[in-house]
């Protein structure tokens, strides 16, 4: 197990490198440069040109690629040409928020599809089974800054339950999270039905019912055990997608997240705050995949047996 | 027979499954009795409703599309047909128990087979998990695995050994009906006798009954006191073990016993019964086994009756109207 | 009924439910579209929601919330609307500038004098305290001036500066390289804030946030908000408001919201329709200041054929500004003859507007050897500027211009632009009060003379009237430049745009300009 988790973090090493390279050159094909954010309103053409040699944006690519990754090795991401500040610190003070919304929204989104996929697999083809299917439907065709508004509207404005936005305490939290959640649930729904509906075939649960297992039980422990797995690919992939910044909740929240500082990263051209943010999306991503894989050995014994054996 | 000694009683029973463009016919009116301490085996092909039959026991036909039309079953004197969800929960696995065939999918892959054995354990006896887990061990044990392997997963286990576990789980609450469909079907020849053997031994142990559903008649031959013959999900021939081998009376059953190749004469061409099994979903209005029968006349128009041969054996072939019929088997 | 037929109806169920959510979802975003025409709005004046009395309660933390983001305190480092309201919270200036009479006040320093047109001396109050507990001496202007030199923002400002020296305690002499009369005007822009240097000689990473101001910084979340306590030393007079919090909440139609819910007092940078929804509430106030930012359209005037004035004489008179303004802005926005700052010194529009006249329109561009019209591509930021340009496009038309709108984020066009590459474009360009600011707009060598025009009598004229301390010969020098540039029309000016801030009922004390001017410092609101 020990060899399978070091091989995983082995290859993240290349990932980071490909990730990097690629957003570092795309970044600078875009017309346009952290200049114009960065130099004063009143600066002639002089001096802005100054400020581009001062900050060495006017060398060949390859050659800032260089420097970037020569700081980038000893553990350094450089600063932000807007700010100033250290693009590690600033990008790990932003994690947090932007963790606690994706979990969170995960865990909306697990709170409305396990019950909703299990009730449309028990009942296939009854009614139960179509409004499900619709209800998820609705959460993903939603948008996420009308339903955001609506939920403000609803539940501050009309109803004063929670704040219209900002990240201070818990209930800041739930509107966001509702809002991310909802969407996510749509395919989480669909995917713990169809696998549930696979899994209610098995023989197994024939024998748990001859044994005398109450239904419930049948479908809530014994079956639903082995529905996670394809549950948990899904729900993973959803975290990693949230976990990249949901920019427009974000926006609508004024929710401090990391998706917020990218998307004003990329407006202001600012290139180390973008290529170093990116680079750190990508390693959080891949840990977290890393830790879903572990969930799925976790739950499937056969899994663990092929993880012990070194690899998959 | 005495009705306080029967451990199961079926009758007239009748289940088809009602799909949306035909229905079919799966049972069609079986009746069948089981004293207890003994051992019936129900005999037939493929599609003969057996399992059916089985699953019946248990309630355990899916639903919908299965429906039982009809009929009595009860076990040791317990209305089965009307019996509650609870009440089901309750008799399976403590008062009878089923042993599956194909034990690659019986065994759910992600607990552990003693988890399996003991969670059946805590369901119907009031003791601790703790207990019910050492208990799995010692049922392991008595199925020939050893105990200490009661925290590995089924995957760990080979065909034979997942059998034996599946086994374990049928008998961890001492039931006094077991259904054992097909258990070796899925087996190596080798492997079969062991486990036909330990499963002989753990009835004898517990004074327990089996309703063994097969369609191998040299597995019959080894532990069955009665048999069943099955077809077209009506019992064509039902007596004790010599009444069937020694006295056959229905042509199916001797186009069974002509299919077994004769390990005596190799050189002898075998002789398969013509034709196939009718669709379910279309039997023909008189003797289902009609268009395949070689002693067929108009008689067999009409569904036959069954008539009792002697006070074990009796027949449903109208042929038998006519007292001078025989069959070739047997007759000198 | 068979299960093909119930199948399909279901099938039209869900589709059915699915376009009403979507349709429902697009509806409820709608802007309400107002009935306003250009309307007029309150100069720059201290708002007076209701007198304060000996008795009143009031709030003791007052929110704000703010559209752009504040991403530095250091007042050397950024210099725009956005940051220098938050500056003025923390730091003062030498000196202020009266919006109603448009006159130079004390505020740091409390008198002045021009000992040479090159030397200007300043004395300064002895009671004023930082935020560390040091009083402020002229040692710290030295100081902050020196400073100044390495800052992105400040130094532009003090290039001009040969020496800056402390003749006694609280006694300041600037010496510049040549006269520059804007001087004492530009030096009320925030970015001209003084620093302690003992606080910048403790702590050199953060000691900039210290200042002389009415606020104490309290914490500062950077992208979330910056939190302030009252500095109860402060030389001025004091606010009644113990706490001050500025958020920033990027999407204004929430902000509005929470304005309503109570979460907030004041909502600054909200857009026309917002305003239209805060006026209806009956709790809420809106307050609207002409702005100073001019919305234009903008030629590339070094680049053929557009370098030609005839033609660009010609689009003058095809355009209808008020159609534009209605569109754009919900009608709200001051038409702009002239391109120059509305409070801006030199102000003058008594030249009048290029009048609507296809005919003339066409007459130009035969004249000019385009007498079938000709192709035109208008560089546009996303945005609202986009139905400008629209509508450009809409009314070049009627004189076969065909124009192409080229849409692109705000820095490319900043780049290009910058390259020269571009033939029109849509923009804005904020103005500040002192005369010589028109130098961004003309001058060939400023970034923000897009339009890369060039005329060297107006270069000319530039440069006289910095240097030039009557007033009167001042104001005919920049009337000159308007005329000059109303007839060459390299950029023609739309509308300045019109800024909305909605606030509780009963809030006081702010200073309302729409320049960096905006003070927020003495804010408060009473408790009913």
């Amino acid at each position: 197990m020990l060899r399978y988790i070091l091989r995983r973090i082995f290859l993240m090493i290349f990932v980071v490198l490909g990730v990097s390279f690629v957003v570092f050159f795309v970044i600078n094909l875009a017309p346009g440069d952290v200049l114009s954010k960065i130099a004063p309103e009143d600066a002639t053409l002089e001096e802005v040109e100054a400020l581009r040699v001062e900050l060495g944006l006017d060398r060949p690519i390859m050659f800032r690629y260089l420097d970037y990754m020569k700081g980038f090795v000893k553990g350094d991401l450089g600063k932000s040409y807007i700010t100033g500040d250290d693009v590690f610190k600033t990008y790990m003070a932003k994690l947090p928020a932007t963790l606690k919304l994706a979990f969170a929204s995960i865990f909306v989104s697990i709170l409305i599809s396990i019950p909703l996929g299990i009730m449309a697999a028990k009942n296939r083809g009854s009614w139960k089974d179509n409004v499900s299917m619709v209800a998820a439907l609705l959460g993903l065709s939603m948008p996420n800054f009308w339903l955001g508004l609506l939920l403000i509207l609803l539940f501050s404005l009309k109803l004063g339950w929670f704040p219209t936005g900002g990240a201070i305490g818990f209930k800041s939290l739930i509107l966001p999270a509702i809002t991310v959640g909802t969407g996510l649930a749509a395919l989480l729904t669909r995917t713990v039905r169809s696998s549930m509906l696979e899994v209610i075939r098995q023989d197994y649960l024939r024998t748990a019912r001859a044994k005398g297992v109450k239904e419930k039980i049948v479908i809530n422990k014994h079956a639903f055990k082995n529905a996670l797995i394809p549950t948990i690919t899904i729900a993973g992939t959803q975290l990693t997608r949230v976990l990249g910044g949901a920019v427009i909740t974000e926006t609508i929240f004024a929710w401090p997240g990391v998706g917020r500082l990218i998307l004003d990263a990329v407006y202001s051209r600012d290139v180390t705050m973008i290529t170093g943010c990116i680079i750190l999306k990508s390693i959080t991503i891949s840990i977290i995949l890393l830790i879903v894989d572990l969930l799925y050995a976790a739950v499937d014994p056969r899994i663990r047996a092929q993880f012990a054996k070194g690899g998959k | 027979m005495s009705k306080e000694n029967l451990i199961l009683e079926i009758e007239n029973l009748v289940v088809n499954y009602e799909l949306e463009a035909e229905t079919v016919r799966a049972v069609n009116g079986i009746s069948l009795s089981l004293e207890k301490g003994k051992i019936v085996g129900l005999v037939g092909e493929t599609g003969a409703g057996k399992t059916t039959t089985a699953l019946s026991i248990l309630k355990l036909i899916p639903d919908p599309p299965g429906i039982i039309k009809n009929g009595n079953i009860s076990v040791d004197g317990q209305d089965i047909i009307h019996a509650s969800i609870e009440e089901m929960e309750v008799i399976r696995g403590k008062d009878v128990s089923m042993i599956f065939q194909d034990p690659m999918t019986s065994l759910n892959p992600v607990f552990t087979v003693g988890d399996q054995i003991a969670e059946s354990i805590e369901i119907h006896e009031k003791i601790s998990r703790n207990e019910a887990f050492k208990r799995a061990g010692e049922m392991l044990e008595m199925v020939g695995i050893p105990a200490s392997r009661a925290t590995e997963y089924p995957h760990q286990f080979s065909g034979g050994m997942k059998q034996r576990v599946v086994i374990a789980i049928a008998l961890a609450c001492n039931p006094k009906l077991i259904i054992a469909d097909e258990p070796t079907t899925a087996l190596d020849v080798t492997i079969q006798a062991q486990v036909l053997s330990l499963i002989k031994d753990l009835i004898e142990k517990n004074n327990a009954s089996m309703l063994l559903i097969t369609h191998d008649l040299g597995i019959v031959a080894e532990i069955c006191d009665e048999v069943a013959v099955m077809y077209a999900g009506r019992i064509v021939e039902k007596g004790t073990l010599e009444d069937i081998f020694n006295n056959t009376k229905h042509p199916y059953t001797e186009g069974l016993f002509n299919s077994l190749p004769n390990i005596d004469d190799r050189n002898a061409i075998l002789k398969p019964i013509k034709g196939l099994m009718p669709d379910p979903t279309n039997l023909p209005r008189g003797c289902s086994f009609a268009p395949r029968c070689d002693y067929c006349t108009d008689i067999c128009e009409i569904q036959p009756e069954n008539r009792m041969i002697s006070h074990t054996h009796s027949v449903a072939c109208s042929a038998y109207e006519n007292p001078e019929f025989s069959i070739v088997r047997g007759s000198k | 009924m068979s299960n093909f037929i119930k199948r399909k109806r279901l099938f039209l169920i869900i589709c059915s439910m699915t376009i009403m959510v979507l349709m429902s979802g697009c509806g409820s975003k709608e802007a309400e579209t107002s009935q306003g025409d250009a309307q007029s709005s309150s100069t720059g004046t201290t708002s007076e929601a209701a007198a304060p009395t000996e008795n009143t309660k009031y709030k003791e933390e007052v929110v704000i919330n703010t559209g752009a983001q504040v991403t530095t305190l250091d007042v050397q480092e950024v210099s725009n609307v956005a940051h220098n309201r938050v500056f003025k919270l923390t730091h003062d200036t030498l000196v202020d500038l009266d919006i109603d009479t448009g006159k130079i006040v004390p505020k740091l320093a409390k008198e002045w004098e021009w000992l040479s047109p090159t030397e200007l001396q300043l004395k300064l109050r002895n009671d004023v305290f930082f935020h560390n507990g040091e009083e402020l001496k002229a040692s710290d202007v030295v100081f902050t001036f020196k400073r100044a030199e390495n800052g992105k923002a400040s130094t532009g400002r003090v290039s001009n500066f040969v020496d800056v020296v402390a003749v006694d305690d609280f006694t300041v002499k600037i010496t510049l390289n040549k006269p520059f009369v804007d001087l004492l005007d530009n030096m009320t822009i925030p970015v001209y804030s003084i620093l302690s240097e003992k606080a910048l000689i403790d702590d050199p990473n953060m000691g900039y946030t210290v200042g002389t101001g009415v606020w104490k910084l309290n914490e500062f979340v950077s992208n979330d908000y910056v939190s302030f306590d009252r500095f109860d030393k402060y030389w001025g007079e004091l606010t009644p408001t113990q706490k001050l919090k500025v958020k920033y909440v990027p999407e204004s139609s929430v902000s509005v919201i929470s304005l309503e819910n109570g979460e907030a007092d004041l909502c600054t940078d909200l857009t026309s329709s917002d305003a239209v929804f805060v006026e209806k509430n009956k709790d809420l106030s809106l307050v609207e200041i002409d702005g100073t930012t001019c919305q234009f359209f903008g030629f590339n005037a070094s680049k053929a054929p557009w370098d030609n004035k005839l033609l660009r004489q010609a689009v003058a008179h095809a355009i209808v500004k008020e159609d534009i303004i209605t569109a754009t802005e919900n009608g709200y926005g001051k038409l702009a003859t002239t391109f120059w700052g509305n409070s801006q010194f030199g102000y003058y529009d008594g030249f009048g507007d290029y009048e609507y006249d296809l005919d003339e329109a066409k007459r130009l561009l035969a004249e000019a050897g385009y007498p079938n019209g000709l192709d035109l591509e208008i560089t546009v930021p996303t945005g609202y500027r986009v139905t400008t340009a629209e509508l450009l496009q809409a009314q070049l038309s009627q004189i076969g211009i065909n124009v192409t709108i080229n849409e692109v984020d705000s820095a490319a066009l900043t780049s290009i632009t910058n390259d020269g590459t571009h033939e029109s474009f849509v923009y804005g360009l904020g103005f500040n009060t002192a005369g010589d600011d028109i130098r961004r707009a003309y001058s060939p060598k400023s970034t923000t003379n897009r339009s890369h025009y060039a005329n060297d009598r107006v270069i000319e004229l530039i440069d006289l009237a910095v240097a030039e301390f009557d007033t009167d010969k001042r104001l005919a020098d920049y009337k000159e430049i308007q005329e000059i540039a109303h007839d060459e029309i390299p950029v023609i000016p739309l509308y300045y745009q019109t800024l909305f801030f909605g606030t509780n009922k009963n809030l006081g004390g702010v200073t309302w300009n729409s320049t960096s001017n905006t003070d927020f410092s003495g804010i408060y609101v009473i408790e009913k």
